[in-house]
């Protein structure tokens, strides 16, 4: 897995970081029991404040996500059914897409058609 | 137009506590009234257009400036009675390097140096130097800017002091090496506890390392404040107008930066971002985007001389 | 209160070793030049000896007089210029940011820059007892000053460069263009003696003639006045006890100058 900040984006970088361990386990690059970069790696790769990596961590850790082995490091949960992370994954993009549209004048109803057309003409291009 | 935003932070361990310094250089006010707050294992960005009193604020607390009135400790420690002790506890990288010792090699300087640092760590400023590519054997007084200044940063990291000063430590440096820098910086924070006071200019590379932030004008502190205060107090705010539309009297002095074109207006506005939106909204505007500021854009907005109406 | 352990500030046996040093190390060039000309001199006083010896007289073929030992005075200027170089007041930070007293820390610097003075003249002195020696036991007379008439003579040029590396030091460190001090000062002086002269002042005149008569007069403690005492082979210094307190006086005056240097720091500077 690699963990990847964007300082322009405008999510806190802690929660960059929790997004990206996130999306590390549902698509698979980070497996159960994996470890996680030491705290002070990830903020020399990132350069980033280490007390932030470490935030991202402990949240991670109140999460469930990931669990500490005293001086052995972070190392990934388990994420039994993680339809719940999906979902709340899920509801986050939404979210972006609505305040984009928003921004440019669509509302919920056109954006919810035009979400639904995207979908059927990129699954019909897989199917293709 | 009264200050809007926060200048004095909650109570807590100071690495750095200054009381209502002022300096006078000429007819020059450098500093006015300015009380800076750092707390213990801050990354502390001191920001401020040129000539707002940063250096000098910095280098008063080594005792190579003094303060015509005010107060100034470090660790609690004053920084006139006990300039000894603040000073072995500080690493500094000075703005100018024309510093003295200039007959010196660089090893030769770093040997100096490390005699005045009961805590110096040969190893580690030896694998600085390799990392930041000084060369030992140039002439000090040859080096130029870039050169002199990773210098600076390896004299004022091998010690690990406590408390960090760096004025402008990533100017004058190449792209490669900024980033680099900024690695050490990172490495050297989890290595070592530290507290550091950032005067900088390059917002924008630094802003992932921050956490607090003081903005400087003529001397004195228009904002200071934990970087997440400011990030959910200050936000960027777009609306469409109607023909004919005389702004929120509501919001006047809330306003940091506004700009305008045809029925349409962005702000940044300090305050809670709901009841923003609803004044807004409530004059007859319609809000198309509410948007966190980055540190650059911030920067602007505290640091904006001009008093902006809503 | 602070929650972290501190750093303890530096013991200063450790400081004076590394002062040591590093004076040590801004003298090396002008020590090597001094050192070749010293050394120049030396042996072809031996070799000019040498070839005299025909002439069996030390006064006609060579003549070694203790006066050339006067400019030994401008190795203070030297050394207080080289300890400071290019560290102006306001060049002067990385001094001033050391965890150490300023001012201590300066009056350190001065006192190290002294002791190396001191050093070389030893080394001088060495020299030229060796280079005596040789031309003695080469032409076969007495040695041209082995016995000088009075033991000030012996510490004569230290004092003088100590005077003198004490008055420069004064302008190094205070000022931000020392040289202009340095040739202004003597400079500005003579021309403001000829005043009194040029009015026929009588009266002022008689005080400035009494003045650089008095101890306080430059002259005598620079520019001591040797002797040869006749037929003996011996040289003195006329009036050394005059020198002697001429030389107290000027030096009291570098030490406080010094001090309050050392005290006044540019700390008001951009």
């Amino acid at each position: 897995m690699l963990i990847l900040i964007d300082p322009a984006d405008s999510r806190p970088i802690y929660v960059q970081i929790m997004d990206e361990v996130r999306r590390g386990l549902m698509v698979g690059t980070l497996a159960p029991d994996d470890p996680l970069p030491s705290v002070r790696q990830l903020a020399a790769d990132l350069r980033v404040n280490p007390n932030t990596v470490a935030q991202a961590y402990r949240e991670l850790e109140r999460d469930g996500v990931v669990h500490v082995k005293r001086g052995q490091g972070t190392f990934a949960n388990e994420v039994g059914g993680n339809g719940r992370q999906r979902r709340a994954v899920a509801r986050e993009i939404a979210a972006r897409a609505l305040r984009e549209a928003h921004r440019h004048g669509v509302g919920a109803e056109e954006l919810l058609r035009a979400v639904e057309a995207a979908a059927r003409k990129s699954n019909g291009k897989d199917d293709a | 137009m009264t200050n809007p935003l926060p200048t004095r932070l909650a109570d807590g361990v100071m690495a750095v506590n200054t009381r209502g310094l002022r300096k006078r250089f000429g007819a020059v006010e450098a500093l006015n009234e300015l009380s800076l707050q750092v707390p213990e294992g801050a990354v502390y960005l001191l920001i401020g257009p040129n000539g707002a009193g940063k250096s000098t604020a910095l280098r008063l607390l080594l005792d190579l400036v003094r303060a015509d009135a005010g107060s100034a400790s470090v660790f609690g420690l004053d920084v006139v009675a006990d300039g000894p002790a603040v000073r072995a506890n500080v690493g500094y990288v000075p703005e100018h390097h024309d510093w003295g010792y200039g007959w010196m090699r660089v090893h030769q300087l770093l040997a100096h140096h490390a005699q005045y640092f009961s805590t110096w760590d040969q190893a580690y400023a030896s694998r600085l130097a390799e990392r930041f590519d000084v060369d030992p054997n140039r002439k000090v007084g040859d080096l130029s800017k870039g050169q002199s200044r990773r210098v600076h940063l390896v004299m004022a990291l091998a010690h690990r002091p406590p408390l960090l000063l760096l004025d402008e430590p990533i100017d004058g440096l190449d792209p490669i090496t900024r980033d680099e820098t900024l690695g050490v910086l990172a490495e050297h924070m989890t290595d070592s506890p530290t507290t550091m006071l950032i005067s900088t200019h390059h917002v924008d590379e630094i802003e992932t390392m921050v956490d607090h932030v003081g903005a400087m004008r003529d001397g004195t502190l228009r904002a200071q404040l934990p970087l997440d205060e400011l990030r959910g107090g200050l936000h960027r705010y777009r609306a469409d107008v109607p023909d004919g539309w005389s702004g929120v009297p509501s919001l006047n002095g809330s306003v940091l930066r506004r700009s305008q074109g045809p029925r349409e207006v962005q702000w940044t506005v300090w305050g809670d971002e709901r009841a923003v939106a609803e004044q807004l909204t409530g004059a007859g505007a319609t809000v198309r985007e509410v948007s966190p500021v980055s540190l650059h854009d911030a920067t602007l907005a505290l640091l904006n001389p001009k008093v902006e109406a809503a | 209160m602070t929650t972290i352990a501190l750093h303890q500030a530096p013991d200063w046996k450790g400081v004076l070793r590394q002062q040591i040093r590093t004076t040590g190390a801004a003298i090396r060039i002008p020590a090597v030049v001094v050192g070749s000309v010293v050394l120049l001199f030396c042996v072809l006083s031996v070799v000019s000896a040498a070839r005299t010896t025909a002439v069996r007289s030390i006064h006609y073929g060579y003549s070694f007089n203790p006066g050339i030992l006067a400019p030994v005075f401008l190795l203070g200027l030297l050394m207080a210029a080289a300890v400071w170089q290019r560290e102006e007041p306001s060049r002067r930070g990385y001094h001033l940011a050391m965890p150490v007293p300023a001012a201590q820390h300066t009056g350190l610097r001065v006192l190290v820059g002294w002791g190396w003075l001191m050093v070389g003249i030893a080394v001088l002195w060495v020299c030229i007892g060796l280079t005596n020696a040789a031309i003695s036991g080469i032409v076969g007379g007495a040695p041209p000053f082995a016995r000088p008439l009075s033991r000030w003579f012996w510490f004569e040029p230290f004092a003088s460069a100590t005077m003198t590396y004490l008055l420069v030091s004064i302008a190094m460190i205070a000022a931000e263009r020392p040289l202009g001090w340095l040739v202004g000062i003597p400079a500005g002086l003579v021309v403001l003696l000829q005043i009194p002269v040029m009015m026929q002042a009588d009266g002022t005149v008689r005080i400035l003639q009494w003045l650089s008569n008095s101890p306080f007069s430059f002259g005598t403690p620079f520019w001591p006045v040797f002797q040869h005492v006749a037929g003996s082979g011996r040289y003195m210094i006329v009036d050394w006890q005059r020198s002697l307190l001429a030389t107290g006086i000027w030096t009291a005056i570098g030490i406080a100058g010094v001090w309050l240097a050392a005290h006044k720091h540019p700390r008001g500077a951009k």
